[in-house]
């Protein structure tokens, strides 16, 4: 055991030893590669000396309270200096050969050195000491407590050092300083210290700082930037592609020269564009961030780095029973986020606004930071009131009284940034004192009497306002009209009906014929009012307006009925999937759309549709109309032919017409299938119209059974 | 001796013996000490954890950017390569069965799973770029097209569903199965009504000329939160909420004295019971007397200026229309709806997909982008969060016959594209790419989850603190899923 000890003593000298002869020639030292392993351990390794001599210098110190014999706590104080000696000797070691590796310099560093260094001198010292002159009953003992507590203290200052360098500077404070969050104020920043430079303090001052130095390279100040490392300057303004700083950052993550190295905190996309863009702008390091165009890459990339909304109040938050108490339904205040001291306010419903709703949020004016008036009935004693508001970001009073008697007060308002006067009475005066202030980011000037030239110049003038004016109708614009509306909808009318034509858009003339011609804006009658109708007519109708494209046509032939049959009957029912309202779809005169799903059409698919009508009374009967839906495309045809049955009862009928459509190449929707007959006194009336079976070759879906649909039977 | 040995063996028992007091007393510091860690929980005692109490703040978790949502919903499965995003390898392609390797073993549907082929089939329409971004666009888009400034086309969007309903549920609801609130319910529960004379989520629905696919109340429902989160339909017509105005022969005063003595009558029970669901039973009546005046006020369209109407075209004066929607879209968040929803059906090109495709286009392109126009005039599309899409993209083979002028398409869940605009997302990008057969994403894939977390994250929610429990466990709009898409923010 004896030997064992003298021979670590000796070892622990010999390092000691070894250390001072490293110093010396450290500058021609050449490390092997199985070294650099040893070194590449010393951050492992410095945690052993820490925690003994902490524990020595524990025991040292209240080893008396900690009720341990005296004489056990010597040998244990013993025990753990010669530990934290021995470990401390070879982090040292380790250390050196680690700084070996290059890339560590500035003061941070030498300090850390030194202080490590003298740290293992000073415990190596104490341990012989404390062998010496107090063993299991020396005396001195207040000589070897003072002696332990220096070495505390270097180790504290080589350990904060050491901290620095891994971490990089203020690292333990840091999150302490984060809570206050990153903010730009885009009007007064510069683009060097606000924006270049918060990123290269982040990602590259961990060791390009006057401290660590590593590569010669400090990126602390303007002039050790220029000046450049060992490998050259660092920048070469305008130029991207000579600029090793760029180069550096652009190199591949593994590249042994890539910067930040493989495992430090890379640069964001965003900040590597900034910093290229800056270079590439000339690398100029006083340019004002507001004397840049708004679309200028720089000035993007720090609106997409500093989110302008992400803002913090200098003002304490309302109390919570005020905030209450002001909200009506018409009245909404509400903090922009949970825990944000800021208000914003909505006003609603034209009818309950006073000036007094206004006056009553004086109590949180200092708070309100969004306010919203649109619509609003303002007068003047609102606009003073608004002066009082001092800390609005945003207002918007759209489609109110506001006109340039207003812009003195609102251009007064110091934090406004965005303002929305759209529809009101603002003119381009008015826009020129918004504008002069200076918080002022953006206005919105739709609808108002700014004219789009002066809009124009003044976005010139003031480059980092965003002026928007919106669609201005400048009759360039000339659309179709859309279609007039011709009521009612439905086709089918007894005695009399009243058709009423309309058209959306308002102004607009509509042009009308009965007579079948197509209407023009000429000749064709201009209607004024609703047209009675009592017999079968067609309309057609057209709108026109000054600036607009006339509209399409739109048609319908209201057909009239006459006899009303007592009840109406299908001897075969329809296709389960179009059975609308059963026989009684057959004359309850309504007419199916364009949809034959609609339910207003029966549909009956490869059967003939079989329906019986009786009357009360004897009916002379002249035309018969089949109002059927043609679309090819479905398989709906008309029928290949219709017979018609009629008589005074089912017994005693006689064929009373039999009628085969023609097909047409470009069929219209809908077909009335007019049918002559001379029937007279009719009780008794079978209509059978027959699909056809197949449809007939050169049309669609030839081969296959029709479909027919049928949604009226007029009789006249 | 023994005793010796008894006495130690009661002494150490009498060390091991605790007392009740003992093992309360050493509780309690075990209690403090987790009182202590529970401090580094934030939100471990406030409102938002649990089903209910959150009504109380109805706040947004931290600053928004967004205010309101419009929801343009292209019902059906608007064909992305029709639309924003171009594959000229499509064009050139034409025909010609689609590698095996680009399909692998993903799904079809039903539809084409049996098809022989799948023959690769380009746009019908031309594509071109436009603005400063240079977005693509599809000739069918042209008023879309000078807009994409203000855009930001997402092209990598991918959804788990490959059928419309389980499809469209997902998008709404962040669950295919359905019964789960709906995103305006969730944003109704979140931050509450802007403005109390008119429900925080609207939807307004509408038909085009393509084929269609139902839309029904349950994708506006409120799941299991409160009912006064359900979205209340707009119709085109002269009832726009139904069974909201007064029946024939009852006046306004009447029904002010009837809410009068039912509120009376209701408080009493409120004093009895103390059941908040009363009270807000009593609020919702008022409401509803106040949307007799602000429902009329709100869709009257007559006194829109007439460069208004040629901006949305006008069709926006004919209720029903998707282009009426958009304009009273634009009335509804003018006057504090947080969640406009609108659908719009007839986007389901199976056949025939040259010839609807344009029709349906014309009915909602101009509305579109003069909807954005509209908000970005007025100064609202920056609290404003517009998004347009459906509820996943076509197939790049043709489903049925194939014709140079004639082809179909099926649908596709592995890409789509959607744009948003305003609210904080960038203007004028376009983000996530899709391999050149536009078949799968090949860069920044956006899922629905995602694509949920970014909305709720524009409107100032956390997607992961936006709860309410339910049947033993807490609910989210994004299920256990979902990541802000950080990098379409402002």
């Amino acid at each position: 055991m004896k030997i064992i000890h003298s021979l670590l003593l000796n070892l622990l000298i010999g390092l000691v030893v070894f250390i001072l002869f490293f110093l010396v020639f450290e500058r021609i030292i050449v490390i092997p590669p199985v070294l650099q392993v040893v070194g590449r351990a010393h951050p492992l390794l410095l945690h052993f000396p820490i925690v003994l001599l902490l524990l020595a210098w524990l025991l040292t110190c209240f080893g008396n309270r900690l009720a341990v014999l005296p004489p056990v706590a010597s040998r244990m104080v013993y025990g753990l200096l010669f530990a934290s000696a021995w470990t401390a000797a070879i982090t040292v070691v380790a250390g050196l050969l680690l700084a070996q590796e290059g890339g560590y310099e500035g003061s941070g560093f030498q300090w850390h050195k030194w202080m490590g260094v003298a740290l293992c001198f000073l415990s190596t010292l104490l341990l012989v000491y404390h062998r010496r002159a107090i063993g299991p009953t020396g005396r001195y003992r207040l000589l070897f407590r003072v002696g332990l507590s220096i070495s505390l203290v270097v180790l504290v200052v080589a350990g904060h050092f050491g901290a620095a360098l891994t971490h990089g500077e203020d690292y333990l404070f840091e999150p302490l300083r984060q809570k206050q969050q990153k903010t730009l104020d885009f009007a007064t920043a510069a683009v060097f210290p606000d924006l270049v430079y918060p990123i290269l303090e982040a990602k590259c001052l961990n060791c390009h700082s006057n401290s660590k130095a590593k590569g010669g390279l400090v990126l602390a100040d303007t002039a050790s930037l220029l000046q450049g490392g060992e490998s050259g300057p660092a920048l070469v303004k305008g130029s991207v592609a000579e600029s090793l700083l760029i180069e550096r950052l652009l190199l591949d993550l593994d590249h042994e020269h890539r910067m930040p190295p493989k495992g430090k905190p890379q640069l964001t996309p965003e900040e590597l564009a900034l910093i290229n863009a800056w270079v590439a702008s000339g690398a100029d390091f006083n340019t004002p961030l507001a004397a840049l165009p708004m679309d200028d890459t720089i000035r993007q990339l720090a609106a997409a780095l500093y989110p302008v909304s992400e803002e913090t109040y200098d003002f304490p938050a309302a109390d919570v029973e005020v905030i209450k108490s002001l909200n009506t339904p018409y009245r909404v205040v509400r903090p922009i986020a949970q825990s944000s001291p800021a208000l914003s306010v909505i006003f609603f419903g034209k009818a309950s606004y006073s000036t007094q709703s206004l006056q009553a949020l004086k109590q949180v004016s200092r708070q309100i930071v969004s306010l919203t008036l649109s619509g609003m009935p303002l007068s003047a004693s609102d606009r003073d009131l608004l002066a009082t508001f001092t800390n609005l970001r945003e207002l918007t009073v759209n489609n109110t009284e506001v006109d340039d008697a207003w812009c003195d007060v609102l251009s007064r308002l110091p934090k406004l940034h965005t303002l929305s006067v759209s529809s009101t009475a603002i003119t381009e005066e008015g826009l020129g004192i918004l504008l002069a202030a200076p918080s002022l980011r953006a206005v919105y000037v739709w609808n108002t009497a700014v004219a789009a030239a002066a809009v124009a110049q003044l976005r010139q003038q003031h480059a980092h306002v965003r002026i928007e004016q919106g669609y201005v109708d400048s009759g360039e614009t000339v659309l179709p009209l859309n279609d007039p509306v011709i009521a009612p909808v439905s086709k089918f009318f007894r005695d009399s009906l009243v058709v009423t034509l309309s058209h959306p858009v308002p102004g607009v003339e509509l042009r009308y014929t009965i007579d079948g011609s197509e209407p023009d804006s000429l000749r064709s009658l201009i209607y004024r009012s609703p047209l009675p109708v009592s017999e079968t007519t067609s309309i057609r109708v057209r709108g026109y307006k000054s600036g607009w494209i006339s509209s399409r046509e739109m048609a319908r032939t209201f057909h009239r009925t006459g006899a009303e049959p007592s009840s109406v009957a299908l001897l075969a029912p329809p296709n389960p999937r179009y059975k609308a309202r059963g026989a009684h779809a057959l004359h309850d005169l309504e007419s199916g759309g364009s949809n034959h799903a609609d339910g207003k059409w029966l549909g009956f698919h490869g059967e003939p549709v079989t329906a019986v009508l009786s009357f009360d009374k004897a009916t002379d009967i002249h035309t018969i109309g089949i109002s059927v839906k043609q679309d090819y495309g479905r398989h709906i045809y008309p029928p290949q032919e219709v017979d018609l049955w009629g008589g005074t009862d089912s017994t005693d009928t006689r064929l009373l017409a039999q009628f085969r459509p023609e097909l047409s190449t470009g069929p219209s929707p809908t077909l009335m299938l007019e049918i002559p007959v001379a029937g007279h006194n009719v009780r008794y009336l079978r209509v059978e119209a027959k699909p056809f079976l197949p449809i007939p070759t050169g049309y669609p879906a030839a081969g296959n059974p029709a479909w027919i649909f049928v949604d009226e039977i007029i009789i006249r | 001796m023994k005793k010796d040995k008894m006495i130690a063996k009661e002494v150490e028992q009498a060390r091991l013996y605790q007392n009740r007091r003992q093992f309360l007393s050493r509780l309690s510091v075990g209690i403090g000490s987790a009182a202590l860690g529970s401090l580094l929980i934030p939100d471990l005692f406030s409102s938002g954890g649990t089903g209910g109490d959150r009504a109380a703040s109805m706040l947004p978790h931290f600053a928004p950017k967004a205010k309101r949502v419009i929801y343009l919903f292209q019902s059906g499965g608007v064909s992305q390569l029709e639309s924003f995003d171009a594959k000229p390898k499509l064009r050139e392609m034409m025909g010609q069965d689609l590698p095996e390797s680009v399909r692998g073993s993903q799904r079809l549907t039903g539809m084409t799973a049996g098809q022989e082929t799948f023959p690769l089939v380009g746009s019908y329409y031309d594509f071109a770029q436009y603005g400063k971004s240079g977005a693509w666009v599809s000739s069918v888009f042209p008023h879309m097209a000078k807009m994409v400034d203000d855009l930001c086309i997402i092209r990598s969007l991918h959804t788990d569903a490959i059928n419309h309903d389980p499809a469209i549920t997902f998008f709404q609801t962040g669950a295919q199965q359905g019964n789960r609130p709906s995103m305006g319910a969730w944003l109704s529960y979140g931050l509450g009504s802007e403005n109390q004379n008119l429900p925080a989520f609207c939807v307004l629905v509408s038909k085009g000329r393509g084929n269609g696919q139902g839309v029904y109340a349950k994708l506006w429902t409120n799941g299991f939160l409160d009912s006064v989160h359900q979205g209340v339909q707009f119709m085109g017509g002269p009832d726009p909420v139904l069974y909201l105005n007064d029946p024939p022969g009852t006046d306004r005063m009447s029904r002010r004295a009837l809410f009068d003595k039912l509120a009376e009558l209701n408080n009493l029970h409120f004093d009895a019971f103390g059941d908040p669901e009363i009270t807000a039973k009593v609020q919702q009546y008022e409401m509803a007397y106040r949307m007799q005046t602000s429902v009329p006020e709100v869709t009257d369209l007559s006194n829109e200026p007439d460069h208004i109407i040629k901006l949305y075209g006008p069709d926006c004066l004919v209720p029903g229309t998707y282009a009426a929607n958009c304009l009273l879209a634009r009335k509804l968040t003018e006057n504090g709806v947080r969640f406009v929803q609108l659908y719009h059906q007839g986007w389901d090109q199976h056949d025939s997909l040259p010839g609807q495709m344009a029709m349906q286009a014309k009915d909602v392109d101009q509305a579109s982008a003069a909807l954005v126009a509209d908000l970005k005039q007025r100064g609202l599309l920056d609290e404003t969060l517009v998004i347009w899409g459906g509820e996943f993209g076509r197939t790049n083979y043709c489903q049925g016959r194939l014709a140079h002028d004639n082809y179909g398409r099926d649908h596709h869940p592995r890409c789509f594209s959607v744009w948003m605009a305003g609210g904080g997302v960038k203007p004028g990008m376009v983000y996530g790419e899709t391999d050149e057969f536009g078949y799968n994403i090949v860069k920044d894939p956006v899922h629905v989850h995602d694509f949920h977390a970014t909305i709720l994250h524009q409107l100032g929610l956390d997607h992961e603190k936006l709860t309410y429990r339910h049947l033993g466990r807490r609910y989210r709009l994004t299920d256990v899923a979902g990541t802000v898409v950080k990098d379409i923010l402002v």
